[in-house]
């Protein structure tokens, strides 16, 4: 066998060195992505052709009793509710540490408790709404409070604000849950929503006798998504107003019990965090219709690593990665695909 | 193949349908009442319950109080009382409904005709009247010891209601509102003493939850109570029919009620204006509030004389009077409160070393008075 010649053995050195070259700066980038995220590199969101369930990832420990919680558009800022201790806003930043603290204006005094988050889209401003003080109260992205959201028009019930959450335009939407209507028939509590400017635009669920509607959410087509909580159900409005799909109350694996928290990721999936059942339920639509299809589950009931204890609020970003308060456990869990 | 007999089969079917058909659904406003018809769906069950994957006693998905907290907690996400702060959520019943300034923070003055005066908050919300487990919003200084104001009962009875201190507009945060209990009933489920329970000794050792006194699914009763609470051990239970509101009014949680059993009711007489006025009709649940709270502290039950005649009780051998009927007449929230009391007991030379019957340190007693100004409320001298 002869040997090789000078010209083929340089050639072979040069290969080698370029392989060596290209993992190196293969193995760099690898660890340069995940210095920079921190988090295992999770693909994006998995199509509606693949059932693929979340898996747990880390826990945001320390808020009192948390309940609702927000991300804003970039991914890089979580905020949450602490139902107790100062019961204040906390925001976080992407790998969980505490960035700013929101706290209600001086008037509102001790009589607070900041229940639901979400963030204008258009203006970063974060929405805190707070039943106690019948209030919304507005912060910059920053946390320093602004203003207290006015509503303008006529409510036709008491104003008593709970979910949140705005469509792309900057449109925000309110589940109110009023008491009881001035003549003692019964709740009145209904949907609001509000242009950018604070002028009332629509209401919602008027004859639907909603029960304590709490999360709601609305999809890139202007439909709706509400918990109607103490109804067992999750109701979905089209942009006119009717009713076009639901999930109904029940014990089978796709009905709910007591529906909280809800969100939409960037394909349309829907998660709604049930409270007492411990974990949250995931549909889709079919075929482009509000026909929901159950997809699946994940959480259980207790303190380890993705169990839950009464969990409420719920937050996707645009980067899979799902959010959720976890409230007896005093912590959020960060969820992924 | 053998046939089963129709009289076999015909029992088994109507068990199965009635099992089927008689499920509760959610109705007044919550998951707590039946429905006078039943019906197949199962929804309110299904908030509460689960069959093979309890996690808590009767079946619950989850243990007391957590679950009822996750309605009635802080956050009142799913109830108009929040039993941890002792706040209740009313409704104004603005006629104009249309959304005022007024309301929103705290310490907003909201009208100023009739009997009205300065909310002691701007959001629609008030005092409980059983107080709150954590936190509590009674006015407890307002007859404060021995220098209860002589002329308070009678500004009651004008109706001019004295009200807490507005929140100071310094600081983020104004923590003289929400007060913490000084004392309340412990419903963990840990071990506690029901004084005067049974016949002998201190009082039994229970454990308390919410269900012990409360029947969730409803009953009719004031507050949805138990005639007869779970451990009481008791054998006669006693019916509280449930108080109505008068016509056009709600009802006002303010903080004075606490310590005026016949609260006062709110009327908006306007937009912007309201004025207080007492129902009509006399609470219903005075009658036989005393006899509901003594199936559990028995050998508290007094008639008039009771101080001055022996029990024969080596522990309550003589007793303040407990069984009044009457508006007005002493019984036992005339007094005390149901869940938690933040009246403040620390400053008083005598009240603070008044022990547990037991003789272990005391507490506020769910009184609703600091130190000993309940004595005050009736024996003014």
């Amino acid at each position: 066998m002869s040997e090789p010649s000078p010209t083929t053995h340089h050639r072979l050195k040069l290969s080698v060195a370029a392989g060596v070259t290209l993992l190196v700066v293969a193995f760099g980038a690898v660890v340069g992505l995940y210095v920079s995220r921190r988090e295992p590199l999770s693909a994006l969101l998995p199509s509606f052709s693949q059932i693929k369930t979340p898996h747990y990832l880390f826990s945001v420990n320390g808020p009192k009793r948390p309940l609702g919680i927000a991300v804003n558009s970039s991914g890089d800022r979580l905020y949450v509710t602490q139902s107790d201790g100062d019961r204040t806003v906390l925001a976080f930043d992407r790998l969980g540490n505490q960035v700013a603290v929101l706290k209600p204006p001086a008037k509102t005094g001790d009589m607070h408790v900041p229940v639901y988050v979400a963030v204008n889209p258009v203006t970063q401003d974060v929405y805190v709404s707070d039943r106690m003080a019948a209030s919304i109260y507005i912060y910059s992205s920053s946390g320093t409070y602004r203003q207290t959201f006015a509503p303008q028009g006529n409510l036709g019930v008491d104003w008593s604000p709970m979910g949140l959450a705005f469509d792309s335009h900057g449109n925000l939407y309110v589940t109110n849950v009023a008491g009881t209507a001035p003549d003692q028939s019964g709740p009145h509590q209904r949907v609001f929503e509000f242009a950018p400017d604070g002028k009332l635009t629509r209401t919602l669920g008027e004859g639907s006798k909603l029960n304590f509607p709490n999360g709601i959410a609305v999809d890139s087509s202007g439909n709706v998504y509400v918990s109607d909580s103490n109804n067992s159900r999750l109701l979905v409005f089209t942009p006119n107003g009717s009713i076009a799909g639901s999930i109904s109350g029940g014990q089978g694996d796709s009905n709910l019990a007591l529906p909280r928290g809800v969100a939409l990721d960037n394909s349309g999936r829907l998660y709604v965090v049930d409270i007492t059942a411990n974990m949250v339920k995931m549909y889709h639509s079919l075929n482009g219709s509000l026909v929901l299809a159950y997809t699946g589950s994940f959480g259980s009931q207790g303190s380890d690593d993705g169990a839950f204890e009464f969990p409420n609020g719920i937050a996707v970003d645009t980067h899979a990665r799902i959010y959720v308060a976890d409230r007896d456990n005093n912590r959020v869990q960060v969820w992924s695909y | 193949m053998r046939r089963v007999p129709l009289w076999v089969v015909a029992p088994v079917v109507a068990l199965a349908a009635g099992a089927l058909m008689a499920s509760p659904v959610s109705a007044d406003g919550g998951p707590h009442r039946y429905t006078a018809t039943p019906s197949a769906t199962t929804d309110g069950c299904a908030s509460c319950h689960r069959l093979h994957t309890a996690q808590g006693s009767h079946l619950l998905k989850d243990i007391e109080p957590m679950l009822c907290l996750s309605c009635h907690g802080q956050d009142a996400e799913g109830a108009n009382n929040d039993v941890e702060d002792g706040i209740g959520y009313i409704s104004y019943g603005n006629p104009s409904g249309k959304y005022d300034p007024h309301r929103t923070g705290n310490g907003g003055t909201y009208g100023t005709t009739g009997k009205g005066g300065t909310y002691v908050a701007g959001a629609p919300i008030g005092a409980l009247r059983s107080g709150g487990f954590s936190y509590a919003l009674i006015g407890s200084a307002l007859a404060t010891g021995q220098q209860a104001t002589p002329d308070l009962q009678e500004s009651l009875n004008t109706g001019n209601i004295p009200v807490l201190p507005l929140p100071t507009a310094t600081g983020d945060l104004n923590t003289s509102m929400l007060v913490p209990v000084t004392s309340s009933h412990a419903v963990g489920g840990t071990d506690t003493t029901a004084w005067g329970n049974g016949t002998s000794g201190y009082g039994s050792t229970i454990q308390l939850r919410c269900s012990s006194c409360h029947d969730p699914h409803g009953n009719g009763n004031y507050r949805i109570l138990r005639p007869i609470p779970v451990q009481s051990g008791a054998s006669t239970g006693v019916t509280i029919a449930d108080e109505t509101t008068d016509s056009g009014f709600s009802k006002a949680y303010i903080t004075t009620n606490y310590w005026d059993i016949q609260p006062y009711e709110l009327k908006m007489t306007s937009a912007t204006t309201w004025t207080y006025q007492k129902p009509v009709a006399a609470q219903s649940f005075i009658p036989n509030i005393s006899a509901w709270c003594t199936t559990c502290h028995t050998r508290f039950m007094a008639a008039s004389g009771s101080g001055e005649v022996s029990t024969g009780d080596a522990t309550y051998t003589y007793l303040h009077k407990s069984d009044g009927t009457t508006q007005g007449s002493a019984n036992c929230i005339q007094c005390h409160v149901a869940h938690g009391s933040n009246a403040s007991m620390g400053t008083g030379t005598q009240s603070s070393q008044v022990t547990l019957p037991d003789g272990t340190a005391g507490d506020s007693y769910l009184l609703r008075i600091d130190q000993r100004g309940i004595c005050e409320m009736c024996h003014k001298r």
